[in-house]
């Protein structure tokens, strides 16, 4: 079985960090495993962690009075779910849930700014890859807006 | 080249704006070959003509078989036609998929909306011909469930072992357990060999030119990449202009292109 170092080491988030870097996050992560169908947080909540997802899916939904739940994207093995901690007054501003049985790395938000903190130079790291996820979160939503598909 | 006459066998209704026409040759059986990714230009008396991809089973050239969406003058005449109603087709124009030339190779059929239409030939004929092909992945998006095209197709080539389809939409209720998201999304989860793979696009331009960009992402090369392009076409024979891109006709030279060929024209908007 790999050891935790190695699942970090294998994510796409965390691909290129240096061993240093990957020793240094080891104590702020944790292997999941969530059965389909399970909350993973709610909007609201407080935002504590981050989950790089290693399989399985994971909807993001927004509630809306009188018209329910609406599914604003999915997510799946590569993926990073829940940057809502990233900002004040660090909620989420979705709801998360899986469609599958899922596993991931959850890490804790505090133990990385922490971390990040003490080593600048791994949590310029960190954030340039916040940062691209992010970017690419936001170039495939400004896709949705648009007709993508001409119907 | 002058329309040949075509009975109406049978009219689908396939989404709110969409429907699929049957058609045999008003004079008696008859064969039709066309290969995958050609497309007719059907004709109403008092409306005028219009290019529209074949999107039957080239198997079956007994039967001619269009999904038309209705967005205008012709398509709107087109879609109150009923079984018994006669249409004037002239085809089959264009270029096709290259599906015989990429035997052995592992295939991306990505598309979004309508543009399942012109590819679903494409799957017939790998379907046919399945052992000869290495890993096949569907990928298709739409904007939402109601707007899926070949609904229950799509779930019939899902739940075969020998393919995986991939659908998303832009956004669903909670009814909804597929992906959601543009389909560009999906490509980093193909399984494909990059070096021994082929990608097939069809869709709106704005789908397709992020799909290349993601598709080359993956490390396909733009020789491997096959799009399907769309422009207001006249005569269908290459000598009218209307359709022209670049050097090219599109009617001619396309509408399936390689990017490699067509590239530095993609980009180029209609006029
Ligand atoms: C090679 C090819 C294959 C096609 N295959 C299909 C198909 O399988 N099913 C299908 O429904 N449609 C297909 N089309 C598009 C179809 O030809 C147009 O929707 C049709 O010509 C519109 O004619 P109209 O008289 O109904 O609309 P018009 O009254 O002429 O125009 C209505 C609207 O449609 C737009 N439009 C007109 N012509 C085109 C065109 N060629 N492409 C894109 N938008 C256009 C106009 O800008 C306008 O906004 C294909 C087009 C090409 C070039
Ligand atoms: S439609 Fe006339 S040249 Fe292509």
């Amino acid at each position: 079985m790999p050891s935790l170092e190695e699942t970090l080491a294998a994510h796409p988030f965390l691909a290129g960090l240096s061993p240093h870097h990957l020793q240094l996050i080891v104590p702020c992560a944790s292997l999941v495993s969530l059965p389909a169908d399970q909350t993973i947080f709610t909007e609201g909540d407080q935002a504590r962690q981050l989950y790089l997802l290693r399989s399985g899916r994971v909807a993001l939904s927004i509630h809306r009075p009188r018209r329910g739940q609406r599914t604003i994207y999915t997510l799946g093995a590569g993926d990073v779910l829940g940057m809502g901690w990233l900002d004040l007054p660090q909620q989420w501003f979705f709801d998360a849930r899986t469609l599958e049985v899922t596993r991931a790395i959850a890490l804790e938000a505090d133990c990385l700014a922490r971390l990040s903190e003490a080593q600048p130079e791994l949590g310029y790291e960190l954030l340039q890859r916040f940062v691209r996820v992010l970017l690419g979160k936001i170039k495939l939503l400004k896709l949705q807006l648009v007709d993508f598909y001409g119907s | 080249m002058l329309p040949r006459p075509f009975r109406v066998v049978q009219y689908r209704r396939e989404l709110r704006d969409t429907f699929t026409l049957t058609l045999e040759p008003w004079d008696g059986p008859a064969e039709f070959s066309f290969r995958p990714g050609q497309f007719n230009m059907l004709y109403q008396l008092g409306a005028g003509e219009v290019p529209i991809s074949i999107s039957g089973d080239p198997a079956r050239p007994g039967q001619l078989v269009h999904t038309i969406r209705a967005v205008g003058n012709v398509t709107g005449v087109l879609q109150r036609c009923r079984p018994g109603d006669v249409i004037g087709v002239r085809g089959p124009f264009g270029t096709p998929w290259p599906v015989a030339e990429l035997v052995g190779r592992d295939l991306i059929i990505l598309t979004g909306g309508l543009g399942l239409a012109p590819l679903r030939p494409v799957i017939y004929s790998v379907l046919a011909n399945r052992p000869a092909y290495g890993n096949v992945e569907i990928i298709y998006g739409a904007r939402s469930p109601q707007d899926l095209l070949y609904r229950r197709e799509l779930e019939r080539w899902r739940g075969r072992f020998d393919l995986r389809v991939h659908v998303t939409v832009d956004s669903a209720g909670a009814d909804w357990h597929g992906n959601v998201g543009v389909v560009t999304t999906l490509i980093p989860r193909t399984r494909i060999d990059v070096l021994h793979a082929a990608a097939l696009i069809c869709g709106p331009g704005v789908m397709m030119r992020f799909a290349v960009q993601e598709l080359m992402k993956k490390g396909l090369q733009p020789r491997d990449i096959y799009v399907s392009l769309e422009r207001n076409m006249q005569c269908g024979l290459g000598l009218c202009g209307h359709c022209q891109l670049g050097p090219f006709f599109v009617c001619k030279d396309g509408p399936v292109f390689s990017y490699e060929r067509i590239g530095p024209w993609f980009e180029k908007r209609e006029v």
